[in-house]
């Protein structure tokens, strides 16, 4: 067999990893002080090298697959690559300032991070998912942990390694039972062994099968935080360190929702995904209902985050019942409006990490309008779109992945859209109205904490890019939108 | 000419003027603020205008479209100004610069008259955008920002906490029907693959997707229901009182509540082919007619005697939508924005004279102090009543009209009933407020009145004293204006007017110029006069009526407490829930959650204590959670066939 | 050699798997819990090998050998956060460790 190197297809992912090496290599080389500038330009640089690597594939390559099948970079997963990226970069930038010491080592687990998520964009066979999935894991588990002095942050990271590693192990053994079932690990070879388990014209699958993707559905489900696998997301939210909640809240959840889309698309015939996926539509609702009313008891903003990434995955999961170039695309946009609404959020946390102040306490938000009232006013934006309300960009994802719901017949989860999002609008407006609410008193910075300009300035870019990207998403859609549609029309 | 331009001009200059102000108005004297929030809506009103002079004046009315943003191919949001949307254009565009000038004079002494200005104009934009969206979601997005700006705009004294939940139970309710509309939008799609107007009715008139009407028809209503408080979603407008008058008469009366009417107007081929939406519709509207009636006749405080009058009359919109009387469903909205606003506005310059006491209890005698309020009050009342030749006389005729000549028997006995009630609590009102003796506080309710001072007088309370109720002229003017309109609009519109007005929009009804019916005329307006005089031998300065509701120590029954609905809700939603939470509660912990937890919150509170047990820190635990999710799933495959 | 069926190599390492996931479930100390995940990675391993052998490609095996070498790295790190997390205590109990909850 020839080897079938494709190295055309592989760039974007090479570009992250040649960037994780040179920054690795530039700690050796140069002297500690010097190199922090030159290093976070070089995470940038990778970043933006692999963006530019991916426009051919959004463009369409002419063979998208590759290395015998295992790499399938088409248009889907430049879509989702894109998203990815923009994640990773705003994530780089949010980490200006923080704390000086093991740089090299954070940025290149980010890259490599990065690597690892857009690789389950464009997985073809069951081995690379289980790789892009670890190779994101490790590299979180890790950066989790970096926050020296702060136990909270090893205590989240050794939950999320101990929980992650069971959902890993429940992955790969969904994996064995379905390469059992079908006698392939290719996503190419699963779809065509699965249209032909039929019995008198019905679909008939055997038991390994079945439990077999009902465990890899857990184990893309734990990743992605769908209630009852959502149960570490509050606690490692709370305890990372901000730029990496911020990194793992859209990069986990968009990576892994790729992957899932690639495995059930080709492992569930259409006319049998509702039945079929009827766990997943109620994983979905459970989502929504918890995710939006458990933000009523959160003091911590980072917490309240983290539950509102669960709903937000719950309200991604519309998308795959009646899996279609609608749901994709509506997915696509919805991730990529949640993704700018979530990364200002934590853009504001750093703004007032930056100050020494505690920035994850929502009581810390008091007043903010009247002390900054841009970062006020972008913040009530943010929420606004997480909430979905007109004029942020999650107003029209939410739309069009009802539509997506109504067209795909799926009934569970548009209600549960409806009335998650009556109650989740309810929790992010008290927290609007903490921003607002008028106080003579400036919340106290920490012991300890100096105020440090660079950070500021980082989170405040990310801010504007955040809140301009939720505003154009909500306001003039019809780009963006087409500029998905037709990337994803031509698979 | 083409004036296509101005449409989406008349959205924007609001919104930029809303940003403007916002952002200046600390910086910018108040006289600045004024003239340009004021300008603003001026602005947009003199466009629609110019734009209705062009529709109207043109031999054949072509609708006058605009783009505003592009949703790729799933749809383009545009504006349209065409009948219907011009008629409403004109009065949200039209009370709303009155409105505006008036507050300039009556929220002048607040601190935050920036901050009011700017939300006031914020809900300009977004009332435009609902009336002059082409497609649903354009309608959407203004359904859901004039939700907003109510919000807002009750929770305007956010000091005070009755403020706060009214501002958060308005918000509950009307989310509640948005979720309504939302799903019959989705539904629409789903069945007619397009969002605007002009297609979806297009494809109904051909016959497509006819079974699923009714679904969407209830869908939307349940929207249309919330947002213009109707039965049994009503309970947050009398609380929504809570906010500014001028709010109250621009936006929960003139306007925003309207908003579901208009719903059902665009709506009107869904409803024409859709016959059990459409009955709802009516019954909804006839029985909440008669409700806010009678509702309004027991209450004290002058601004929720105005509320339920308010429901009372959508509710006749509401009937006339039902039974396909949709021109006399848009004419009424007209009359009614027009006397409501002058009733708002005139109770506003009465309760200044009271330094912002809103109980009628503490009233009287107002009519030889100051006529002006006195008598523009009477004027928008009879219109109100429904006496010729006032403005209600002639839009309600027309509805009593509608469901006379279709036969429906029981509608039309509600709506004369309701009438004959209308008439009873607005002669109760104007004597109770008006006429007998002023009220003198007896000694020791000084300390509970001082109490009582709402937010809303600690502004005009100085004013008060140094001008001793000097009424200023940029509130009486618009107060002025709206009286006549509430005099003459009726006449001046009825018949051949508005019906060639509206009709290009109704294009597959037979519209004919109607003339007044004598028979249902007649019978309206008997009973409207035996409602009112009973009123009047009862609440008569020496009317038996009066002398015990004005008594301290009368005990307010049934219609006080607005027929025990929010009563009901709360045995109903709010203490089963509480119960259901305690019990799961107990499930979990048999020794009860940290003793018996009372009060509001409670059930926040107790599914916080389960959400504490379960999201526990404990690793072990969490994995538990998991394995227990997995043997769920992995049950269901096992047994899925 | 004796020809055992496939169901019961399936049945061999579903025991397995549950077993590791029963040791993660009550095991409180942070190394058996690593050593449990480690079971439960194995039973999957042993899935693949044998479905390999059934097959009779090299997919399963080459899986298994992956699945191997993701699973060292794996306890490196969990390793290393165990020392980091409980280096300061006076004993390596998961259940002492719960400063982030609800």
């Amino acid at each position: 067999m020839p080897v079938d190197l494709n190295f055309t297809i592989a760039a974007p992912l090479l570009a992250l990893a040649a960037g994780a090496l040179l920054i690795l290599l530039l700690d050796l080389l140069f002297k500690y002080e010097t190199i922090q500038g030159p290093m976070y330009v070089a995470a940038i640089g990778a970043v933006l090298v692999a963006g530019w690597y991916l426009v051919p594939l959004w463009q369409g390559a002419a063979d998208p697959s590759g290395f015998a099948g295992m790499l399938v970079m088409d248009r889907f997963a430049a879509v989702y690559g894109g998203v990815l990226l923009i994640a990773a970069l705003l994530a780089i930038l949010l980490s200006i300032g923080r704390a000086r010491e093991d740089q090299s080592g954070y940025l290149a687990l980010l890259l490599w991070a990065a690597m690892g998520m857009v690789l389950l964009g464009g997985a073809g066979n069951l081995m690379v998912i289980f790789l892009g999935i670890e190779l994101l894991s490790l590299a979180l588990y890790v950066m989790i942990a970096f926050a020296p002095r702060r136990m909270a942050a090893r205590e989240a990271a050794f939950k999320y390694f101990i929980l992650g590693s069971v959902a890993a192990a429940f992955l790969i053994f969904g994996f064995a039972l379905i390469y059992g079932a079908t006698g392939t690990m290719s996503i190419a070879g699963i779809a065509e062994a699965a249209r032909s388990f039929t019995s008198e014209g019905a679909w008939a699958v055997g038991l390994y099968y079945k439990v077999g993707v009902g465990l890899a559905i857990v184990g893309l489900a734990f990743k992605m935080a769908l209630v009852p696998f959502h149960i570490w997301a509050p606690d490692v939210y709370q305890g990372a360190p901000t730029p990496v909640t911020a990194y793992m809240s859209i990069g986990t959840k968009a990576a892994a929702f790729a992957a899932m889309a690639r495995l059930l698309v080709a492992a569930v015939p259409e006319a049998y995904q509702p039945s079929f996926l009827l766990p997943l539509s109620i994983l979905a609702f459970a989502s929504m209902m918890l995710g939006a009313s458990a933000g009523i008891w959160q003091s911590d903003l980072k917490r309240l985050m983290a539950y509102s990434g669960i709903a937000n995955a719950g309200y991604l999961i519309m998308a795959i019942p009646g899996l279609g170039l609608d749901g994709l695309s509506a997915a696509a946009y919805y991730l990529g409006a949640y993704g700018f609404a979530t990364m200002g959020i934590f853009a504001v946390v750093r703004i007032l990490e930056a100050d020494g102040v505690d920035g994850s306490q929502i009581a810390n938000l008091k007043g903010l309008f009247y002390r900054q009232p841009w970062v006020g006013v972008c913040l009530a934006l943010l929420f606004f779109g997480l909430a979905g309300i007109p004029p942020a960009g999650g107003f029209v994802g939410k739309f069009l992945l009802a539509i997506a719901a109504v067209r795909g017949q799926a009934w569970i989860v548009l209600a549960g859209l409806i009335l998650s999002t009556g109650i989740s609008a309810y929790v992010y407006l008290k927290v609007i109205g903490t921003a607002f609410t008028r106080t003579k008193e400036a919340p106290q910075p920490e012991e300890g904490a100096e105020p440090h300009a660079p950070t500021r300035t980082a989170a405040q870019v990310v801010l504007v890019i955040a809140a301009v990207g939720t505003l154009v998403m909500g306001v003039l859609p019809g780009p963006v939108s087409e500029l998905v549609r037709v990337a994803l029309a031509g698979m | 000419m083409d004036l296509a331009w101005m449409l989406p001009a008349i959205v924007v200059v609001p919104l930029l003027s809303a940003a403007i102000v916002g952002y200046f108005r600390n910086t910018w004297s108040k006289t600045t603020v004024s003239w340009v929030a004021c300008g603003s809506v001026a602005a947009a009103f003199a466009m629609v205008v110019a734009l209705a002079v062009q529709y109207w004046g043109a031999a054949a009315a072509e609708p006058i479209r605009s783009g505003l943003t592009s949703w790729g191919s799933l749809a383009s949001l545009g504006l349209v100004a065409d009948g219907l949307s011009l008629w409403w254009a004109l009065v949200v565009t039209g009370a709303g610069l009155l409105i505006h000038i008036y507050s300039t004079a009556y929220m002048r002494e607040d601190e935050s008259y920036g901050r009011f200005m700017a939300k006031l104009n914020f809900f300009i934009f977004a009332m435009s955008l609902l009336v002059l969206s082409d497609n649903f979601i354009g309608l959407a997005i203004g359904w859901g920002c004039v939700g907003l700006a109510s919000y807002m705009l009750i929770g305007f004294y956010f000091t005070k906490p009755a403020a706060q939940n009214a501002a958060i139970k308005a918000f509950v309710m009307n989310i509640a029907g948005e979720a309504g509309l939302f799903a019959g939008i989705a539904f629409i799609y789903a069945n007619f693959g397009s969002f605007k107007f002009d297609e979806v009715f297009g494809a109904i008139a051909q016959g497509q997707g006819v079974a699923a009407l009714n679904l969407i028809g209830i869908l939307l209503l349940i929207g249309a229901v919330a947002k213009s408080a109707q039965l049994p979603l009503h309970t947050w407008l009398p609380y929504a009182m809570e906010g500014p008058t001028p709010v109250s008469a621009l936006i929960h009366a003139a306007t925003m509540v309207t908003a579901g009417v208009y719903l059902v107007s665009r709506a009107y081929p869904i409803y024409e082919v859709a016959s059990g939406a459409a009955m709802t519709v009516a019954w909804v509207g006839g029985l909440g007619a008669l409700f806010g009636a009678l509702v309004a006749a027991g209450q004290f405080d002058i601004k929720r005697v105005l509320a339920f009058s308010t429901l009372s009359q959508i509710g006749y919109m509401f009937l006339a939508n039902g039974l396909g009387a949709y021109v006399a469903a848009d004419f009424h909205f007209f009359t009614h924005a027009f006397f409501k606003a002058c009733l708002f506005l005139a109770a506003g310059i009465v309760v200044h004279h009271y330094n912002g006491d809103q109980d009628i209890r503490h009233m009287g005698g107002l009519w030889y102090r100051d006529k002006f309020a006195g008598l523009t009050f009477g004027a928008a009342a009879l219109a109100l009543i429904g006496l010729p030749p006032f403005a209600g006389f002639f839009s309600k005729d027309e509805i009593l009209l509608a469901a006379f000549s279709q036969g429906q028997w029981a509608l039309f006995t509600i709506a004369v009933l309701a009438a004959g009630m209308t008439a009873f609590y607005n002669v109760r009102l104007f004597s109770l407020v008006f006429l007998g003796d002023a009220y003198v506080a007896p000694v020791r309710q000084v300390g509970k009145k001082r109490s009582r001072k709402q937010a809303e007088a600690a502004g005009a309370d100085a004013q008060a004293h140094a001008h001793a109720h000097e009424t200023p002229a940029a509130m009486k003017w618009p107060v002025a204006i709206l009286a006549v309109l509430s005099v003459v609009s009726g006449w001046l519109f009825f018949g051949h007017v508005q019906l060639t007005a509206l009709a290009p929009s109704f294009p597959t009804l037979d519209l004919h110029a109607e003339a007044i019916n004598p028979v249902v005329a007649g019978l309206s307006v008997a009973v409207a006069l035996v409602g009112g005089l009973i009123s009047w031998y009862l609440y008569r300065p020496e009317g038996a009526r009066r002398a015990v509701e004005l008594n301290p120590l009368h005990k307010p029954g049934i219609l006080y407490n607005m027929f025990y609905v929010d009563t009901l809700y709360d045995f109903l939603f709010v203490r089963p829930a509480k119960e259901t939470a305690q019990f799961i509660g107990q499930l979990f912990d048999p020794r009860g959650i940290d003793g018996v937890v009372n009060g509001l919150g409670a059930l926040a509170r107790e599914l916080g204590g389960v959400l504490r047990r379960w999201q526990n820190g404990l690793v072990r635990s969490y994995a538990l959670t998991v394995f227990a999710g997995v043997v769920l799933v992995v049950a269901y495959y096992v047994f899925y066939v | 050699m004796p020809a055992f069926s496939l169901n019961a190599y399936v049945a061999l390492s579903a025991v397995l798997f549950a077993l590791g996931g029963i040791g993660v479930l009550v095991r409180r100390s942070p190394l058996a819990m690593l050593m449990s995940i480690e079971l439960m990675l194995n039973a999957a391993n042993l899935l693949f090998v044998a479905f390999g052998r059934a097959h009779g490609g090299y997919e399963g095996q080459i899986m298994a050998f992956l699945v191997i070498t993701v699973a060292a790295a794996e306890v490196a790190i969990g390793l290393a956060l165990t020392v980091l997390l409980f280096r300061r205590r006076p004993e390596a109990d998961v259940d002492q460790v719960n400063e982030l909850r609800l």
